[in-house]
């Protein structure tokens, strides 16, 4: 019986829901990003940038 | 969205652990290429292992990769996390008291890495070997740093989590699901314990592990290193910030399934391996996006490739991202694993990740970061500003420095990486080759395939020379830049976030647990996930009932979404600045692959269930012998796997009834031993193929029975002792285990291993080789001889098998091969 669970069963379904699964994961990250807002992303995408004054301590 | 509003303050940085994680990854760094070096050149040139001990490619290696992961990535990494973490979060870290314990933790961790590895304290799992005290104290060490991160995550003054952040996050709590799995052990002493799971449990558990180290701590964390610095040194946005949201989400949903295809072509049943090659092939997707991401963010700032080091190192180093994550996925398809595994194609390929990759991306970011953590004045007493027009990194003390290095360093890495694509696919090829219809060996003789590449493998030593040296430079440069210099914290003046009560929805940190998971999309989709898997596991009807209720749910999803679609869009926008239920359904998306791979695997592939060849159970002897074999690192050259290959069986299984290793034939090895890499033949099967005498004089010297063997002599397994008096407690770990040991009391234990280390000895002595009863060397013996033993359930299905007992020990072994013909017969078989 365990031998055919894991050779037979699970062989044929499991990556087929595993890509079902993950497709449907992607698809809906691609849908949330598509939909964002511009200036939202424009407003995260420069926070590396966002660095107005350039004070420094030394060696504290 | 929300922006911060409120008062403003001058908040000061913690630059100091930025800059002692730079200095420690550095100094980290030399050591642990330095041992690379040495182990490559191990492989050309025998003596190098000084036939000590402590010395030998199989006790050094796993020092090499643990340094350089753990240690050189794993220092820069913090650096990285620290340093832009505050940035990003425009706060100072939470608590520099936690940052301090961090930082000389980890180093105390490496530290002891470096004492207990050469002394042979390995639990034998490849990134995994440190012993459990170590593995303890690096849990403790890793809940300070994710406390000290999520508790300057919960204190920011900005909002929005930039995707950055989200690649921390992913690392933190992934890698700590992973060490924990993987490490559930239980010690037997202080230095030494058992796995909890065995065989292909182990197998499974440990490449789940193997390959998300790679994921989650060569990757993700680089790739949040990449989206701060890389438009920080461009001086411009990310290409797309849409993309990078696909990319993690991506990325970190798929690289989790893909563990398995280390063990293609294995026992290990082959809807895993399917999985495993489907979900890497998947991969190709995300990392090129991520790459394209990267690369492109370079628009318009190509011209700077030519005159600042930092933008030279980030574009080759993404580069080196896109190839290794193009040659992962093709590795992963069965017919091209079945050359390139166990042959130097996978070290090519792992290090053009991590030399190209990782290493890259370190000094992209140690250039940038050195002349803003200590800056240094011009001759008019000014401070040099880091950026101008043609580079990022002005004040580092040499620029020119560090062009050099960058070209020695790629120079290093194209010789390094392309001698190990040849050197693989020649003794893929060789090893692989078959005449006669393919009932012959094309080359039988191991050793041979193995010389036919020593010339590239020493190409191999020059390329990670030259990278080596590039490193020295950048070493010097960095520590001269320092010494020129003075340390610097940045202050900068931010707005204050206002922080308002949880109940309001539109403030940062607002959602509560119970908000998160308390709404159609998540309730939904669970409910769906879960009969889902009710379909697969229910019997006939309940399983139909199953896929009935999976269908509805997605029917009532589509419904709800139509009424209150609004609703699950601000739910998502919501959970983007809300890091605590972030981080949970980062859990959850990273936890999903693991559970469905390992669960089943864990509750069905048991010895119990197990149809056909059970392995025999090791005699008291026999099992201090793979203790030893465990401790000196045999696995790092030696698998112990014939996989579902005509070549692999000609080679080590020709008998009738040997043929590919079954999954029950390593049931009971805690932890398995089916090995990453033959760099000498497999040993499945090494049970009575050759006589005592053979292994002792092999150990002894193995140029004397195989002439151009670059094995490390083990002359000191002669003289050692074994220590029996441990027997006792890790056979009763053992059994604890569910390893099916008959009771025995402590003595009868000790005197079944010494009567038949006596009749060991006794053949030894016939062949003129006087070696002590209780030596390491003769329970090494045993062990080996024991290689390939099983049982046939199948044989008698009337009958329950009754289990071996070990406390008979096996008389004298009958070699295949008989001492009079051994010379010239070993030297073909190999």
């Amino acid at each position: 019986m365990f031998q055919r669970l894991n050779l037979e069963s699970w062989h044929g379904i499991i990556p087929v829901i595993a890509f079902i699964l993950t497709f449907g994961v992607f698809i809906y990250f691609v849908v949330r990003a598509v939909t964002m807002k511009k200036k939202d992303v424009n407003h995260i995408s420069r926070l590396p940038l966002d660095d107005d004054s350039d004070h420094t301590n030394d060696n504290s | 969205m929300t922006t911060a509003t409120g008062p403003t303050a001058t908040i000061e940085f913690d630059d100091r652990t930025p800059r002692l994680f730079v200095l420690a990854s550095i100094v980290w760094g030399i050591v642990g290429m330095l041992v690379g070096v040495l182990v490559a050149a191990q492989l050309n040139w025998h003596w190098l292992n000084f036939d000590l001990p402590w010395t030998t490619f199989g006790r050094l290696r796993p020092v090499h990769t643990n340094a350089v992961i753990f240690a050189f990535v794993g220092n820069m990494m913090f650096a990285g996390v620290y340093h832009s973490t505050q940035r990003l979060c425009k706060c100072r870290t939470a608590s520099d008291l936690l940052s301090k314990i961090h930082f000389w933790g980890w180093q105390l961790i490496i530290l002891a890495a470096a004492i207990t590895l050469p002394l042979g304290l390995t639990r034998s799992k490849e990134y995994a070997e440190l012993i459990w005290p170590i593995n303890i104290a690096v849990a403790a060490i890793w809940i300070v740093f994710a406390v000290n991160f999520f508790w300057t995550l919960a204190k920011r003054n900005e909002p929005s989590l930039y995707v950055a952040i989200w690649f921390y996050i992913a690392t933190i709590i992934t890698v700590t699901m992973l060490y924990v799995v993987n490490h559930l052990q239980i010690p037997t002493s202080l230095t030494h314990s058992y796995p909890i799971f065995g065989g292909v449990q182990d197998a499974l558990v440990q490449w789940w592990y193997g390959h998300n180290a790679v994921a989650f701590f060569l990757t993700t964390p680089i790739l949040g290193i990449m989206y701060y610095y890389l438009p920080k040194a461009a001086n411009r946005p990310v290409y797309s910030y849409r993309l990078s949201i696909v990319h993690f989400w991506s990325l970190v949903f798929i690289y989790i399934w893909a563990g398995p295809h280390h063990l293609l072509n294995t026992a290990l049943p082959k809807w895993l391996q399917l999985l495993g090659m489907f979900f890497s092939l998947m991969l190709w997707a995300p990392s090129w996006g991520g790459m394209l991401n990267g690369l492109l963010t370079l628009r318009g700032a190509w011209n700077r490739l030519r005159t600042d080091p930092v933008i030279k190192f980030f574009a080759v180093a993404i580069t080196f991202y896109g190839m290794a994550t193009f040659e992962g996925p093709l590795l992963s398809i069965r017919a091209v694993n079945s050359l390139s595994h166990y042959t130097d194609w996978g070290i090519g390929h792992v290090h053009s990740g991590t030399l190209g990759w990782n290493g890259f991306m370190a000094a992209g970011m140690f250039y940038w970061l050195a002349p803003r953590l200590w800056r240094r004045k011009d001759k008019n007493g000014n401070d040099i500003p880091p950026d101008d027009e043609n580079t990022s990194c002005n004040g580092l003390y040499s620029i020119a420095g560090a062009n050099m290095h960058f070209w020695i360093g790629t120079v290093g890495i194209l010789l390094y990486v392309g001698s190990m694509w040849i050197a693989g696919i020649t003794q893929g090829l060789a090893l692989n080759a078959t005449t006669d219809d393919g009932t012959m060996l094309r080359y039988p003789d191991f050793v041979e395939t193995s010389v036919a590449i020593r010339p590239l493998m020493a190409t191999r030593v020059v390329g990670g020379v030259l990278y080596l040296a590039g490193f020295f430079i950048l070493a010097w440069n960095i520590f001269m830049t320092a010494a020129k210099g003075r340390a610097t914290n940045e202050s900068r003046e931010v707005v204050l976030l206002e922080r308002q009560k949880k109940k309001k929805k539109t403030t940062p940190d607002s959602m509560t647990l119970r908000e998160t998971f308390k709404n159609d999309p998540v309730t939904l989709t669970l409910s769906g996930l879960v009969c889902l898997c009710l379909w697969f596991f229910l019997p006939p009807l309940a399983d139909t009932v199953a896929l009935l209720c999976t269908i509805g749910f997605g029917v009532l999803a589509v419904i709800r979404f139509r009424q209150h679609g609004a609703n699950w869009s601000l739910w998502y926008e919501r959970l983007l600045e809300n890091w605590m239920p972030f981080t949970v359904l980062t859990f959850v998306a990273v936890a999903i692959g693991g559970f469905i791979q390992i669960l089943p695997t864990v509750t069905v592939n048991r010895a119990k269930n197990i149809e056909g060849r059970l392995q025999e159970l090791y005699t008291p002897l026999e099992l201090a012998g793979r203790d030893i074999y465990v401790a000196e690192g045999c696995y790092n050259c030696h698998s112990q796997m014939i996989r579902t290959m005509v070549p692999d069986v000609l080679r080590y299984g020709p008998a009738p009834n040997q043929g590919y290793s079954r999954i029950g034939e390593s049931i009971y090895d805690h932890p398995f031993q089916w090995g990453s890499r033959r760099i000498g033949p497999d040993l499945a099967r090494e049970g009575g193929v050759r006589p005592n005498s053979w292994h002792y004089q092999h150990m002894m010297n193995p140029r004397s029975t195989s002439g151009e063997s670059n094995m490390p002599s083990y002359p000191w397994l002669a003289d050692q002792k074994t220590d029996l008096k441990a027997l006792p407690k890790k056979i009763a770990v053992l059994q604890r285990l569910g390893v099916p040991f008959p009771a025995m009391t402590r003595d009868e234990i000790q005197q079944n291993a010494l009567e038949q280390g006596m009749t060991i000895r006794k053949e030894l002595e016939a062949s003129g080789a006087y070696v002590a009863e209780d030596s390491q060397m003769v329970a090494m013996i045993a062990y080996l001889q024991k290689l390939g033993s099983f049982v046939d359930t199948t044989a008698a299905p009337e009958e329950e098998t009754p289990a071996p007992n070990p406390s008979q020990p096996r008389g004298p072994v009958e070699p295949a091969i008989p001492d009079a013909t051994r010379n010239e017969a070993a030297t073909a078989q190999r």
